[in-house]
């Protein structure tokens, strides 16, 4: 369905936009899927209306399959980066399903609302999320991960504390796609390959979402900085269609979709490449109605959380969230803030330096696509430098339990700032 | 985004120097030593400069990366996987299993006697209510049964008895009791 939304003659299709096609359609799908519960809210009735819907968009591309139809072998590089993406969804398969849901935000959060959902066969949940007993568990948080893991304990009709993983799991293959998308027999492809998404260990099989946020906004970035070498309308649907589903991961995306956006912007702007001319992309009502269903899932769950008064721990913008701040300031927190966050931070800036010096020795230029991610990188530290600054918990408790999780987005930029050099390095010398 | 000469000196020496501050104050002192020889090298041997910033980085991202934990990690359970797939299968494929490997002795007795008393409702003693590790893994664990602030049916423990003496014990296990406060 999102084919017939998003194509037009520009958009190319050789056999490495096969593949980030692919991840695109696997990504709206998911998006899609979620826009039909948080509407119906109904399991059955959803799962039914999926169906249907995926049903018609299979018998388009058999059609579609059919109508191009070569005889043409496919290339060795297309081969190894499907067997590779096997090879990778295999090796992720153990430690997600194997060892059952044990980190406190899997059980006490994503997988306990899954279990809600599931165990009343709706997303329709008030008495549970009014429910004071149960606020430990932040009910107000993002709800695409539960859904998906209801969705799949509904369809086996049980519960237990494997199979929910399932939509972990099934979460990791859009990114490892396009990851192999990029497969080169260079450094640097090998350099992306290592550590995306391993650098976020622990955070990636144990229940947490902080890895697969990490991930999506590392790949978010990687597409559009591709889009901005390459101009092809695929990579940017691609990017765009990471940056909204990071909104549904957990709160924090949204601060990683905004950064994304204003990094791109800002980009834009500095480049004199901003114009309204560029607009064509959206204006078509096709991509519009893309758009819409996109950022539906993010609007309805914003109206659904203030139509039943879920209100986040964090209070932001509350009288006392300022006195919070400006205290803060004063009494120097802020310089423990400072060092938790370079701390995590540390390993990444000494890689983009080394790869740096060694580029501005042996060539006389630095690529401008690294400022998107270093923008980001920044816009990020400096959102949750803020959110630490503002936080009403003991601020010790508050870093200690979670700068080494959040500042995996910001590593996951630096990521590809380090892989963006490198590439750059790799152009003339090998 | 081309730059001066000079302007790429200032840059350099600016970039190194950050980095060698970073690593002595981590206390890196191999790949301090290994950079100061990649400093050298970037002035009189310029052409192996790129093998040393590969053997760097394989340094680099091995000690601050959690990458060979996590491979570590991943190899492990999948040859556990390979090797004896019919046990994880099994619990992949069994309802509600898995709770056992999770859970404490203490939460699993008030999930036993929840199923076996068929509550719809429960609440906690104030002692069984201080405890997060207790609390959260028995709302959690025992969903679909609610934690409901007017329930009749608390969980208590051995200690607090004596306050609950008006209250009906429906069942018991070593240290937890159900009481019936109707």
């Amino acid at each position: 369905m999102f084919r017939f939304l998003l194509w037009d003659k520009t958009i190319k299709e050789n056999e490495l936009y096969k593949l980030r096609n692919f991840s695109l359609s696997l990504i709206s799908g998911i998006l899609l899927n979620f826009t039909i519960v948080l509407i119906f809210h109904n399991l059955k009735t959803s799962l039914i209306i999926g169906s249907c819907i995926s049903f018609v968009g299979y018998l388009f591309l058999i059609k579609n399959f059919e109508k191009n139809k070569t005889t043409d072998l496919l290339s060795e590089q297309f081969i190894f980066s499907s067997v590779g993406i096997l090879i990778i969804m295999t090796i992720y398969f153990s430690p997600i399903m194997t060892v059952p849901i044990i980190g406190w935000d899997g059980r006490s959060i994503w997988f306990f609302h899954a279990k809600m959902i599931y165990f009343n066969g709706t997303f329709h949940i008030p008495r549970e999320l009014n429910n004071p007993a149960y606020g430990f568990s932040h009910v107000d948080y993002p709800k695409l991960i539960p859904v998906m893991a209801a969705q799949i304990n509904y369809l086996v009709g049980y519960w237990n504390e494997y199979l929910p993983k399932l939509s972990l799991w099934i979460l990791y293959f859009p990114p490892t796609i396009y990851i192999n998308s990029f497969s080169k027999r260079n450094i640097s492809y090998i350099f992306l390959l290592v550590l995306l998404p391993l650098a976020f260990y622990p955070y990636l099989w144990n229940g947490f979402m902080d890895g697969l946020l990490a991930l999506y906004v590392a790949i978010g970035l990687l597409l559009l900085i591709e889009y901005l070498e390459n101009g092809q309308k695929n990579d940017l649907l691609s990017a765009l269609s990471c940056i909204f589903l990071i909104m549904n991961i957990k709160n924090e995306g949204l601060l990683s979709a905004i950064a994304l956006v204003m990094a791109f912007l800002i980009y834009q702007t500095m480049n004199k490449k901003l114009s309204f001319k560029k607009l064509d992309l959206i204006i078509h009502w096709r991509k519009l109605l893309f758009l819409f269903i996109s950022i539906s899932p993010v609007i309805i769950w914003i109206i659904y959380k203030n139509h039943l008064g879920l209100v986040n721990d964090l209070n932001l913008g509350s009288t006392k969230s300022f006195q919070m701040l400006i205290s803060r300031l004063t009494d120097g927190s802020y310089k423990l803030i400072l060092t938790s966050v370079y701390l995590q931070i540390k390993g990444m800036i000494y890689i983009i330096g080394l790869i740096g010096v060694v580029n501005l020795l042996l060539k006389n230029s630095i690529k401008k696509e690294l400022l998107l991610s270093l923008i980001t990188a920044i816009i990020i530290s400096a959102g949750l430098i803020l959110i630490y600054l503002f936080t009403p918990h003991d601020l010790n408790w508050h870093l200690n339990s979670s700068t080494e999780r959040t500042m995996l987005v910001v590593n996951g930029c630096l990521i590809i700032s380090g892989y963006t050099l490198l590439k750059h390095l790799e152009i003339d010398i090998i | 985004m081309k730059l001066s000469v000079n302007t790429k000196k200032v840059i350099i020496i600016f970039i190194f120097l950050i980095m060698l501050l970073i690593l002595i104050l981590s206390r890196n002192y191999l790949l301090f030593f290994l950079m100061v020889l990649f400093g050298l090298a970037s002035i009189w041997w310029r052409k192996m400069l790129f093998t040393l910033l590969i053997l760097l980085l394989i340094f680099s991202v091995y000690i601050y990366t959690p990458i060979s934990k996590a491979l570590e990690e991943a190899g492990v359970t999948t040859l556990s996987f390979v090797s004896h797939p019919k046990r994880p299968l099994r619990l992949i494929f069994t309802p509600n299993s898995g709770k056992e490997e999770v859970l404490s002795q203490p939460v699993l007795s008030v999930l036993s006697m929840m199923e076996k008393n068929n509550l719809t409702n429960f609440q906690l003693s104030t002692k069984l209510n201080i405890d997060d590790y207790i609390n959260q893994r028995i709302i959690e664990g025992g969903y679909p049964v609610i934690y409901d602030m007017k329930s009749n049916f608390y969980f208590i423990t051995i200690e607090e008895l004596m306050n609950y003496k008006n209250c009906l014990i429906l069942d018991s296990s070593e240290t937890i009791y159900l009481v019936d406060c109707y």
